[in-house]
């Protein structure tokens, strides 16, 4: 007999993956692991959703990080002793990534189980760098921030957050950035 | 006699309940009514108690875990995770930012007369032996510090806004005699020069040295219930007094 009321599964199409970068497998998902990961300078990629939802509750990592209509991207990296975290901008219709620096603190085990218990906790997906090699052929804004900052700001609080007054704007330098100027 | 439902738990979840029964002979249905009577209904009061426990022993493992060598620092961060996985249960579902825990500063709580006091545990205490004779306490607070400095609380008979020169002095002195850097502020306070010329006595022929050089400041604690303040205030750092 035939059943023409036998529904078809419709096949759910593959999830296109934003970031040509493997996903960090389950094992991995671990506050050691990841620690592990950062200090050997593997970038971390985060990829929010503001539909992913929490607790019930709006994902605030997501809102945070918003780049695109209801996604949000965030890489965290190690800079020298330092766990850099940087927000991502999509620029212009070919949507190319810039990263924007955001937030700076010591990469230290406790800044690691922070960052663990929120903004990775929140993440819609992870995904690993190997030695920040796509992280480095991306753009970046242009910022003041320098070492004698970053010290002085942790020798007061746990993380430098970097304000819209450390990025120079273009507009501002027609003649090239005080950076290219002394170079 | 209750319902019989079923649910899917995980490989390792079922070993465990299978290792409770064969060890102690403890049905699974008990087991599971026991950590539902233990954890999902628990007393309120005793649900904070354990969370505050679990938020001072997260705070402790994260300076540890800072201070710590390589091998160490794995096992403490897998500790700090378990407290902290049990400390949000506790809290219904909501993390346990690092941020949050660091914000709300431990408090020490000293008996006074027919009240107590409750304040940071860091705040500095001149004159503990009286309390237990006074009815009020007062704060000092420097601004414009070149350096932190931390605050102090004195017992006293009366409130901040009755002290006079001499109290103020003696409780200054005693600042100085429990924290011998407070010397520097007050050899760098600059005395006011009163206008002469000026139409209100308190405009002054050096105001801007004096607005920004250290200056000390004597501050009532707040009485709770004190109908002097909104019914919804909220003292510095929780700072108050409470009537017995």
């Amino acid at each position: 007999m035939f059943d023409f009321f036998k529904r078809k599964t419709q096949q759910q199409p593959a999830e296109r993956n934003p970031i040509p970068l493997p996903e960090i497998p389950s094992e991995k998902m671990n506050p050691v692991a990841l620690h592990e990961m950062l200090k050997n300078r593997t970038a971390i990629w985060g990829w929010y959703k503001i539909t992913d939802m929490r607790n019930n509750e709006l994902n605030f990592s997501a809102l945070l990080n918003m780049t695109l209509g209801f996604d949000g991207f965030a890489v965290f990296r190690k800079e020298g002793d330092y766990l850099v975290k940087y927000r991502v901008d999509s620029v212009g219709k070919e949507h190319a990534i810039y990263m924007k620096i955001s937030e700076v603190c010591r990469l230290t085990p406790s800044n690691v189980m922070e960052l663990y218990n929120t903004e990775f906790a929140d993440a819609y997906k992870l995904f690993y760098d190997n030695d920040s090699n796509y992280s480095a052929g991306c753009q970046c804004y242009v910022h003041d921030v320098n070492i004698d900052m970053i010290e002085n700001e942790l020798s007061k609080r746990r993380v430098f957050y970097i304000g819209e007054e450390h990025f120079f704007k273009k507009s501002d330098y027609p003649d090239g950035l005080p950076t290219a100027e002394k170079e | 006699m209750g319902k019989k439902l079923s649910f899917d738990l995980t490989d390792e979840n079922a070993e465990t309940l299978e290792a409770i029964k064969n060890e102690s002979r403890v049905p699974f249905g008990q087991t599971i009514n026991s950590l539902i009577e233990l954890f999902c209904r628990i007393p309120a009061d005793v649900n904070a108690e354990l969370l505050a426990f679990c938020k001072e022993k997260i705070k402790e493992l994260y300076t540890e875990m800072d201070r710590a060598g390589e091998y160490e620092a794995q096992t403490l961060m897998n500790k700090s995770q378990t407290y902290q996985n049990l400390a949000m249960f506790l809290n219904r579902g909501h993390r346990i930012s690092i941020d949050s825990i660091e914000s709300k500063p431990k408090m020490q709580k000293i008996e006074m007369f027919n009240s107590v006091l409750i304040c940071p545990s860091d705040y500095i205490i001149l004159n503990k032996e009286e309390a237990e004779y006074c009815e009020y306490a007062s704060v000092v607070e420097v601004r414009n510090a070149k350096f932190g400095v931390p605050h102090f609380i004195y017992f006293h008979s009366k409130e901040a806004n009755a002290y006079n020169d001499t109290d103020t002095e003696m409780i200054e002195k005693a600042c100085v005699r429990e924290w011998p850097r407070f010397k520097e502020i007050m050899d760098s306070l600059v005395e006011p020069i009163p206008d002469p010329t000026a139409e209100h006595k308190w405009q002054y022929l050096n105001a801007k040295e004096v607005n920004e050089a250290p200056q000390i400041g004597h501050f009532s604690i707040y009485i709770q219930g004190d109908s002097r303040y909104p019914s919804n205030y909220k003292p510095p750092m929780e700072t108050r007094i409470i009537r017995l």
